[in-house]
C-alpha cells in the first residue's frame, strides 16, 4: 500500500458520507421523542467524515502518546521508543525487523488469507468443525511460510482438542459436517 | 473504617472453590495468549470474551474470570517484552527499554522476577485506593443526571481523543465510526431497523464480540502477514528466575511511586498504562541519583513502569464501576463484557451488587496472589510456547478466534462479519487510525444516544438542558480543554521550532 493513511481515510470518509446517506430512510410517522431515530446517526457520520476530511488536509504529524491497549506497529511497522525525555532510549527497544525477501506481492497474502476466513465461514457447517479447521490451519500455514503437511497435522491436533474442549467440557455444540449426518 | 466489613464479603466471594479456580484459570490462560507476540491484554481479553459468556457462571464469577485474564495478559505481555523484546501494548514499550537490556546482560531471569514482584505490588496497593475511592465517589456520582451523563462521555471521548496516536483528528473520526457501528440495529425508540439492509440478524446490532475480535485479533493475523513484520529471535537465554528478598526491598520506594504515579493516572480517562509507565520512568530516572544505568538495565527501569502499569489498570477501574465509564480501549471491552453479563456498572453497582463489586475487589488481591506465586515458576514452560514457529502461533490465534467468534451465536454470518472488521481493522492500523476509540465508541454509542434523547425528552426538546447544571457545564469545559489542549501544544511547539531555527 503505497500511502495507507490516506486509503484509511478515505475510506472512512465513504463510509460516513454511505451512513449519512443511508440514514435519509430512517422517518417514522409519528414523533417518538425529540430527537428520532436520524440524529444520532447523523451526528456519528457528520463526525467520521469532518475529521476523516480534516485528517486528509493535514500533513502527518508525528504520532504523540499511544494508547493503552494500542499495538506498537503502526502505520511504519516500527516501534517508536523514544524515552520520556524524547531522546531515543538507548538499549534498542525497537524490534528489528529481519530483512524480508518475500517474491509475492506484500498484498497477496493477506488478501488470500482474507479470502480463506470467508471460505472457512462457507464451509464450516457443511464440512464440519474438525475438518474446517485442520484445513484452514493448513492454508494459514502455508501463507505463514511455513510447509503444508506439519501445517495440517497441528491443524487436525488444535481442531481435535478444542473440539473436545468445547463439545465435552463445556458442552457448546460445534458443527460435526453433512459425513456425520448434521443437515 | 467501613470498608472492613464488605471486604470481608468480598473475600468470602472470592474465596470460593469455583471462583478461586477461575481466578487460577484466568491467570494462567491469559498469560499464556498475552505472551504471544503482539497479542496484548485487549486482544487477550477479545478473543476469550466469549468463552466467559459460554462457561455460563454468575456475574461475580465471570468478572474474577476477566480480571484474572487481564492480569495475566498483562503479565505474559511483560514476558515477551522482556524476553523478545517484542512489546504487545504500548505501555510495555517502556519496559522493554531496561527490561530487554537486562536480558541481554544475561539477567533476564531477575527481569522477569521484578516484573512479577513490581506489578503484584503495585496492582495489590492500588486496590487499597480503589476500595477507599470508589464507594465515595459512586455516592457522588448518583447527582449524575442524563445530560450530565452525556457530557461525561464527551469528556471521555474527547479526553481519548485528545491523546491518541495520530493526532485528535484521526481519533475522532474512529470515535464517529464506533457511534456509527452502535447505531446497527432496531432502533429501540421508534423501532426503526437502522443499517440492517434486511438481515435479520443484524436487529439486535453487530456483535460485540465479533467487532472486537476481528478489529484486533484477526487484524493481528493479517498484518503479521506483511513482509516486514517478523518478530524474528527466539528468546534468550534468562538465566535464573528470582531474586533474593534484600535485592527487591531496595526497591520499595520506587515501588511506592510508581504505584501512586500509576493509580492516579489511570483514574483519569483516556490515560492509561501508557502514560503512567512513562511517567514513572521518567520521574524515577529524574529522581534517581546515580540515573547512569537508565537504559542500560537498571532495575528501577523496570520497577517503576511494571508497578505503575499494574495500578494504572486498577485506577481505571474506578470510573468504570462508579460511573459506567471506560477510560481506555480495555476498560470499554470490560464494559462491554459487564453489559453482555447483565451488569450494570455505574453509582448503584456498589449498592444493589456489592458481592460484584467487594468480590472483584478482593479477587484482584488473589488473582495478583496467584500471578506471583505461579508465574514465576511457570515462565520456563511459557516460555517453550514462545518458542512455536510463527506459523503455527499465528494461525492458533486465527482458529482460536474464529472458534471464540463462533461461540457466541454459533453463525457462521459472525465469522463474515468478524473477517469484514478483519480487514477493516487491518485498513485502519496501517492507516494509523487508533482503534480503541472505536470500540469505545461501538460501546458508549447506545448509552449515548439514550441519555441525550432521555434528557431532552424530560426537557421537551429544549437544548438548554444539556448546560443547565454546574457539573454538566464543568464537564463540557473539561472535555473541551482535553481536545484543545494537545492541538494548542502542537501548535505552540511548531512554532518555537520556527523562531528557534
Amino acid at each position: 500500500m503505497r500511502h495507507p493513511g490516506r486509503v484509511a481515510l478515505l475510506l472512512l470518509l465513504l463510509l460516513g458520507g454511505a451512513a449519512a446517506w443511508e440514514a435519509r430512510r430512517f422517518v417514522v410517522g409519528f414523533p417518538t421523542d425529540p430527537l428520532g431515530p436520524r440524529a444520532f446517526p447523523w451526528f456519528a457520520s457528520a463526525l467520521l467524515v469532518l475529521c476523516a476530511g480534516v485528517a486528509l488536509r493535514l500533513p502527518r504529524a508525528a504520532p504523540p502518546v499511544r494508547m493503552e491497549g494500542e499495538d506498537p506497529h503502526g502505520a511504519e511497522g516500527a516501534v517508536d521508543a523514544t524515552g520520556p525525555d524524547g531522546e531515543p532510549a538507548t538499549g534498542d527497544a525497537a524490534a528489528p525487523a529481519p530483512a524480508d525477501d518475500d517474491p509475492l506481492p506484500a498484498l497477496l497474502r493477506p488478501v488470500l488469507a482474507a479470502l480463506s476466513f470467508l471460505a472457512f465461514a462457507l464451509l464450516l457447517e457443511p464440512l464440519g468443525f474438525v475438518v474446517a479447521t485442520t484445513l484452514e490451519f493448513g492454508v494459514l500455514a502455508l501463507l505463514f511460510r511455513g510447509r503444508l503437511l506439519p501445517g495440517l497435522a497441528a491443524g487436525a491436533a488444535f481442531a481435535v482438542v478444542s473440539f473436545l474442549f468445547f463439545v465435552q467440557l463445556l458442552g457448546l455444540p460445534l458443527p460435526l459436517g453433512f459425513w456425520m449426518g448434521a443437515p | 473504617m467501613e470498608f472492613l466489613d464488605p471486604l470481608l464479603l468480598g473475600f468470602s466471594v472470592a474465596l470460593e472453590p469455583l471462583n478461586l479456580a477461575l481466578a487460577f484459570a484466568g491467570v494462567l490462560v491469559g498469560t499464556t495468549v498475552g505472551m504471544l507476540p503482539g497479542i496484548g491484554p485487549i486482544n487477550a481479553i477479545a478473543m476469550l470474551l466469549p468463552l466467559v459468556f459460554v462457561s455460563g457462571v454468575g456475574p461475580a464469577s465471570a468478572l474474577i474470570l476477566l480480571t484474572g485474564i487481564y492480569y495475566g495478559s498483562q503479565y505474559g505481555n511483560s514476558i515477551s517484552t522482556i524476553l523478545l523484546n517484542v512489546p504487545g501494548t504500548a505501555s510495555a514499550v517502556v519496559t522493554a527499554i531496561d527490561g530487554h537490556a537486562m536480558t541481554r546482560q544475561g539477567r533476564g531471569g531477575e527481569a522477569l522476577a521484578l516484573s512479577a514482584i513490581a506489578s503484584f505490588a503495585g496492582g495489590t496497593l492500588s486496590i487499597l485506593g480503589l476500595v477507599l475511592l470508589a464507594p465515595a465517589l459512586s455516592a457522588w456520582a448518583i447527582r449524575f443526571g442524563p445530560a450530565e451523563y452525556f457530557a461525561l462521555m464527551v469528556f471521555a471521548f474527547a479526553a481519548l481523543s485528545g491523546l491518541a496516536k495520530g493526532g485528535v483528528a484521526r481519533a475522532l473520526a474512529a470515535t464517529g465510526l464506533g457511534l456509527l457501528l452502535a447505531t446497527v440495529g432496531m432502533d429501540p425508540n421508534s423501532a426503526v431497523p437502522r443499517y440492517t439492509f434486511g438481515q435479520l440478524r443484524l436487529f439486535d446490532g453487530v456483535d460485540f464480540v465479533v467487532v472486537t475480535i476481528g478489529l484486533f485479533a484477526v487484524s493481528e493475523v493479517l498484518l503479521a502477514l506483511f513482509p516486514g513484520s517478523g518478530t524474528g529471535a527466539a528468546p534468550a537465554a534468562y538465566g535464573r528466575i528470582g531474586l533474593p528478598f534484600a535485592r527487591w526491598f531496595r526497591h520499595r520506594w520506587t515501588l511506592l511511586r510508581g504505584t501512586v504515579v500509576g493509580f492516579f493516572t489511570g483514574v483519569l480517562p483516556g490515560a492509561g498504562g501508557t502514560i503512567a509507565s512513562f511517567l514513572a520512568y521518567g520521574v524515577e530516572s529524574r529522581l534517581a541519583e546515580d540515573d547512569r544505568a537508565f537504559g542500560e538495565g537498571d532495575e528501577r527501569g523496570v520497577v517503576a513502569p511494571e508497578a505503575a502499569n499494574n495500578a494504572a489498570a486498577t485506577g481505571a477501574m474506578i470510573p468504570l464501576l462508579t460511573l459506567g465509564i471506560p477510560g481506555s480501549g480495555t476498560t470499554a471491552v470490560l464494559l462491554g463484557a459487564l453489559l453482555g453479563l447483565n451488569v450494570t456498572p455505574g453509582p448503584f453497582l456498589i449498592e444493589r451488587q456489592p458481592e460484584v463489586f467487594w468480590g472483584l475487589a478482593a479477587s484482584m488481591v488473589v488473582g495478583n496472589l496467584f500471578l506471583l506465586l505461579l508465574n514465576l515458576p511457570l515462565v520456563g514452560l511459557f516460555v517453550r510456547v514462545l518458542r512455536l514457529p510463527t506459523w503455527i502461533l499465528m494461525p492458533g490465534v486465527a482458529a482460536l478466534s474464529f472458534v471464540a467468534v463462533y461461540a457466541v451465536n454459533r453463525s457462521a454470518f459472525d465469522l463474515v462479519l468478524m473477517t469484514g472488521f478483519g480487514v477493516l481493522g487491518l485498513i485502519l492500523r496501517k492507516g494509523g487510525i487508533p482503534l480503541a476509540p472505536v470500540v469505545l465508541g461501538l460501546v458508549l454509542g447506545p448509552l449515548m444516544e439514550r441519555n441525550l434523547r432521555r434528557a431532552l425528552a424530560l426537557s421537551g426538546g429544549d437544548w438548554g438542558v444539556m448546560f443547565s447544571s454546574p457539573l454538566a457545564v464543568g464537564l463540557w469545559v473539561l472535555a473541551g480543554v482535553a481536545l484543545l489542549g494537545p492541538l494548542l501544544r502542537g501548535w505552540r511547539a511548531r512554532r518555537l521550532r520556527g523562531t528557534g531555527g
